[in-house]
């Protein structure tokens, strides 16, 4: 008699398996993919920093439990969740990465504040040439360490367009498809005013190797040059300077860092600013 | 061996064929990997992520669209995961090494 309960139970307990297990529920990696969602929808770093690749894990998620109602099959709500799982953490660490990155600017922000050497001249600057772009630093001994702000932009504030490394491809002076729209939007500016100039400001890492890294940084300039001169800009409205890497933005002591040097910003001026000699 | 050869054949086969792009846009997510540093700093996403892409050529060369499709899928997550630890990482690296050099600034200017 006392044997009866738990024997019962036991076979409660099989039968329940066995109806669970005709139907193959795939709720191990859904549930995954809920507790990475719900972790990187808490974490402040990624609604700061990573919104759009939150936005894309938790419509992965949506269509993994929309694939469940719809009883679709058990391939489809796996893969979904898959990519839900996978986005999130994506999200995290896109969070984790431009939180530091964000910190990394607000250090040299505040080193900045010490004394700069003084900005290029934009004016008398031949557009093409970059050898008399490039200043002559006195001394070698900080160049391996300290982090300079990029010579100011005749006074004038954000570029209108910064390309980083990743917008270049493979032999580094080809410009990727997806920079397009980017100098699109500059060639706009220019078309919308005609007395808008613009000026790139093209840098390299150390390449220890003053003429290398101007010749880099103008060739990769005079791609940009030729991007906007072929949206119908007037090449004479166009400056050019190839810093070399007299202005890092990051340490050069580390590939992200040498990445991160690796830039042209693009300056869209008002026409009163003399731009072009 | 022959049978290496011939499966080396057929995989190179599945690339120069008209390769899917869902598999086109793994391939670039896993280069955009490699160039972030995953192999020492996110070795298992890259892996993962190679496996998934092989995984869907094979599918394709037998014709199983579907499949192949989510395994290419699958395998462009896992190469951006792999990425964004390794961003994650150097970026985290590299403010560790702006902190350090911070505290020591005013000893080089006083060089």
């Amino acid at each position: 008699m006392k044997a009866l309960p738990p024997l019962a139970a036991t076979l409660i307990a099989l039968a329940l398996c066995a109806c669970g297990s005709t139907p193959p529920p795939p709720t191990g990696g859904l549930e995954r993919a809920r507790t990475e969602v719900q972790s990187a929808t808490a974490d402040p770093a990624v609604r700061r920093y990573a919104q759009p690749e939150l936005d894309s894990a938790q419509d992965a998620f949506a269509n993994a439990e929309m694939s469940v109602r719809r009883k679709l099959d058990a391939r489809i709500i796996d893969h979904w969740a898959y990519l839900a799982e996978r986005r999130a953490a994506i999200a995290r660490e896109t969070g984790r990465q431009r939180r530091a990155e964000a910190e990394i600017r607000a250090a040299q922000i505040e080193r900045a504040q010490q004394p700069q050497p003084p900005p290029v001249e934009a004016a008398g600057l031949p557009p093409a040439t970059s050898s008399t772009a490039e200043r002559t630093t006195s001394g070698t001994a900080d160049r391996t360490t300290a982090t300079r702000a990029a010579p100011a932009a005749t006074a004038s504030a954000a570029p209108a367009l910064t390309l980083g490394d990743d917008q270049f491809a493979g032999d580094g002076a080809t410009l990727k498809p997806e920079a397009a729209a980017g100098i699109d939007r500059v060639a706009r500016l220019l078309q919308e005013d005609p007395a808008r100039m613009a000026r790139i400001d093209s840098h390299s890492e150390d390449m220890n190797n003053r003429s290398r890294s101007i010749e880099f940084s103008g060739r990769r300039a005079e791609v940009i040059r030729g991007e906007l001169v072929r949206r119908g800009i007037d090449p004479r409205r166009v400056a050019v300077r190839a810093l070399g890497d007299s202005y890092p933005v990051a340490s050069n002591e580390t590939a992200l860092g040498r990445q991160r040097n690796r830039r042209v910003d693009v300056y869209v001026v008002a026409g009163g600013t003399s731009v072009q000699p | 061996m022959a049978r290496l050869c011939w499966l080396l054949v057929l995989l190179s086969a599945a690339c120069a064929a008209d390769t899917p792009a869902a598999q086109l846009a793994a391939q670039s997510a896993i280069r955009d990997a490699e160039s972030a540093g995953a192999a020492e700093r996110a070795p298992a996403e890259l892996a993962s992520a190679r496996n998934h892409l092989v995984r869907a050529q094979i599918e394709t060369r037998q014709r199983r669209e579907d499949e192949a499709q989510f395994l290419a899928e699958r395998a462009e997550a896992d190469a951006r995961l792999a990425a964004a630890k390794s961003r994650a990482a150097s970026a985290e690296a590299e403010l560790g090494n702006v902190r350090r050099e911070g505290s020591g600034a005013g000893d080089r200017r006083a060089r």
